[in-house]
């Protein structure tokens, strides 16, 4: 079901490239929604609450705290104890994660195609800012809030990659017909 | 105030606080010589006491240290250093201090000299480099790398400078080809480099008026690479390049790509690193701040669309070849090894923060990167003088100078150092006691000598003084009059109370956690309760 709607989402996502109907844009908004469920209930969400960190996050949090000099307890409470402090520190390590391409293109196949999607990107952002703003910002925000902890891997984000690397394919082909 | 002398002023001002945070109590942070640094060291004062290295080489083109063969500059460079301030963790890490402050001209001058950059960014680039965490860690080590780094930067700097005119550089080639002779990396990335640089400009710096020049220049480099052309011939050049041993070709691709993704991977740059050997980072910070992932992606955006402009081609060259010999050269993650990363991916962030401030205008920009640039401060004094004492002090080797000091004022009694662990930890000894080079050479004969870039057998089992360095074998060294010196897992309370030993060392970080621990055999004890066992068996 996830390959179909991966599948599915990718083929409205072109179709909409390709013929700018509105249509189009809104199946893959819909097979997107899919997809974020179908993310969002495949992972285990980040613990934001400072109440319920586990055992070593506690021992790192009490540790870290004495490791502070005196005049610095103030400091030492707002960065390592603050709810905010937490949440905000779990987000960033949430949001940086969602960049990494390895295993993604770490395969032979794959990583020959990571040019296309370079290229696919960029054209996309230029020519396509709206739309490619919906077709990643969304799922960005939701990764960020709920964490890598997958069996499947950042799904929801996907399509997008695909999208990305099949018209990289279709811009390379046409600017060297046109050259 | 005309904006030449702003910039002189606003430049000076950050020299100024880049030294301060670069050389702020260079011997506490981090809290311990680490073992590559007190090998460069002792052997830059070997040289300038015998005029030999360790093993008794005189002047070598390449330093064998572990089985390593380092290039040589660093060590060359330590001298008047060691010459004016001796051997410790200040003279030997004030080199990487001062070729960092290089480096912040250089991304400064970078920004200036390459028309893809705005007008006033040269200032912010240079600020971001000079106190980006990843740059700071190695501002303050006293190995080989930065020198390398900021070699290569301030080579491609001066090639930049000279191909805006169609030709290249002669200051810049030389300084490259030095550049050769600081790491690892740069002895692999300069001839990958100029190669790609070279036939990118080919139509132009082939041209027949150039040609002539052209060849005179290489003639002149290649005068400069003859070391290097020798150390060729033999094992010490190659003792980095795991993939160059690899048969598998398969193998080799499949590593390849995967290190040249992680290496590339902003996850790794501004998230969480994949080195393995925590003496390469630092706590609860990545290499670069986290925040700096965005404007590094709009950067790469801008950079794309920049890609047919000079300046837009030879950053993607300067960024594209930086991490292949660190993705060639074996099968771990380390980050050290593709320090050429830090100067082009500072110029792409720059690229996406003039994107940004295009966007956002300055009314909104400007606010955001002061809180940014404050709350990252925060950051990096939290990550590397709060935490970093604490929680990598066994990294850094903490420890061993108090076991020297112990053993340097107890010359009476015998120590005996486990090196199960750390196979090279006899170096901590020799740095700490500043043993005489001249009384250490004498462990290696000349055939020893004679072969020394064949790479012969290695042993880190030494006699300096009154301690022994060696694995610790049970069943005799508790039967000898001395102090076993160890980690937790040598010598553990059990061990401890089944020979009868006694503790008197104990070696904790700043968070309380034991590093070393010394305990004093009892062989008479021991002997008579191995006796007594005996009795009851044969009873």
């Amino acid at each position: 079901m996830i390959g179909l709607l991966i599948l599915l989402s990718t083929t409205v996502s072109l179709g909409f490239l390709f013929t700018k109907k509105n249509t189009f844009l809104l199946l893959m908004v819909i097979f997107l929604i899919g997809l974020m469920l179908v993310q969002y209930s495949s992972t285990k969400p980040t613990n934001f609450d400072r109440g319920k960190l586990t055992e070593m996050e506690k021992v790192e949090q009490i540790k870290r705290m004495n490791e502070y000099p005196p005049f610095a307890y103030r400091l030492a409470n707002i960065l390592e104890a603050r709810q905010e402090a937490i949440t905000y520190f779990k987000l960033e390590k949430n949001f940086v994660s969602i960049f990494d391409p390895a295993p993604i293109f770490g395969k032979i196949y794959m990583f020959l195609l990571l040019p296309f999607f370079l290229i696919g990107m960029a054209n996309l952002v230029r020519d396509f800012p709206l739309s490619t703003t919906m077709m990643t910002l969304p799922q960005m925000a939701l990764l960020t809030i709920i964490g890598h902890t997958n069996l499947y891997g950042p799904i929801c984000l996907m399509p997008t990659i695909y999208t990305a690397i099949l018209w990289g394919v279709y811009v390379s082909i046409k600017n060297r017909l046109t050259k | 105030m005309n904006s030449k002398l702003f910039t002189l002023i606003a430049l000076t001002i950050l020299l100024i606080l880049a030294g301060f945070t670069y050389f702020y109590k260079l011997d506490q942070f981090p809290n311990g010589v680490y073992v590559d640094e007190a090998t460069v060291g002792y052997n830059s004062l070997s040289i300038l006491n015998t005029g030999k290295d360790e093993y008794g080489k005189s002047y070598p083109v390449a330093f064998r240290f572990f089985g390593a063969y380092t290039p040589p500059l660093s060590v060359y460079l330590l001298l008047p250093f060691i010459k004016f301030l001796g051997l410790n963790a200040i003279s030997i890490r004030l080199l990487s201090g001062i070729a960092t402050m290089v480096g912040v001209l250089v991304v400064y001058l970078f920004v200036k000299n390459m028309p893809i950059f705005g007008k006033y960014t040269a200032l912010l680039a240079s600020m971001l480099f000079a106190f980006s965490p990843w740059v700071l860690f190695n501002a303050r080590l006293g190995y080989e790398v930065t020198v390398g780094y900021v070699l290569f930067a301030v080579g491609s700097l001066l090639i930049w400078n000279k191909l805006k005119t169609d030709t290249l550089s002669l200051p810049g080639l030389l300084i490259l080809s030095i550049s050769t002779y600081a790491a690892h990396t740069e002895r692999y990335l300069v001839p990958i480099f100029l190669s790609v640089i070279f036939v990118l400009n080919r139509k132009t710096l082939l041209t027949k008026t150039k040609k002539r020049f052209l060849l005179l220049t290489l003639l002149v480099v290649s005068l400069t690479q003859i070391p290097n052309f020798f150390l060729l011939t033999t094992n010490a050049f190659w003792v980095k390049n795991i993939a160059a041993e690899n048969a598998n070709i398969f193998q080799v691709i499949n590593d390849f790509i995967s290190q040249i993704l992680t290496y590339y991977s902003p996850k790794e740059l501004y998230g969480i690193s994949s080195d393995i050997n925590l003496q390469h980072t630092m706590p609860a910070l990545s290499l670069f701040y986290p925040w700096m992932v965005v404007p590094y992606l709009l950067g790469l955006y801008k950079l794309y669309w920049l890609k047919k402009t000079p300046a837009g081609k030879f950053l993607i060259v300067m960024f594209l070849t930086a991490a292949i010999p660190g993705a060639l050269s074996g099968h771990f993650i380390s980050v050290q090894r593709i320090l050429p990363i830090i100067v082009p991916n500072i110029l792409i962030t720059v690229l996406g923060l003039e994107l940004l401030i295009k966007r956002l205008g300055k009314l909104v920009f400007i606010p955001v990167l002061v809180a940014l640039i404050i709350f990252s401060v925060v950051l990096l004094w939290r990550s590397y003088f709060v935490f970093l004492p604490g929680e990598r002090a066994m990294w850094w080797n903490h420890g061993y100078e108090e076991i020297a000091q112990i053993a340097n004022q107890n010359p009476g009694t015998k120590y005996l150092v486990d090196n199960t662990r750390e196979g090279a930890i006899y170096m901590q000894f020799l740095f700490h006691l500043k043993y005489p080079p001249v009384n250490f050479q004498k462990n290696f004969d000349e055939e020893y000598v004679t072969s020394y870039y064949t790479n012969p057998p290695y042993t880190g089992n030494y006699e300096i003084n009154n301690i022994q360095v060696r694995p610790v074998i049970w069943e005799k060294d508790i039967f000898v009059d001395q102090v076993l010196v160890g980690d937790e897992l040598l010598l553990s309370p059990d061990q401890a109370k089944e020979h009868f030993l006694d503790k008197v060392i104990e070696v904790k970080d700043a968070t309380g956690k034991v590093l070393l621990l010394g305990y004093k055999t009892n062989p008479e004890r021991k002997i008579e309760d191995n006796k007594r066992k005996l009795r009851n068996l044969s009873q």
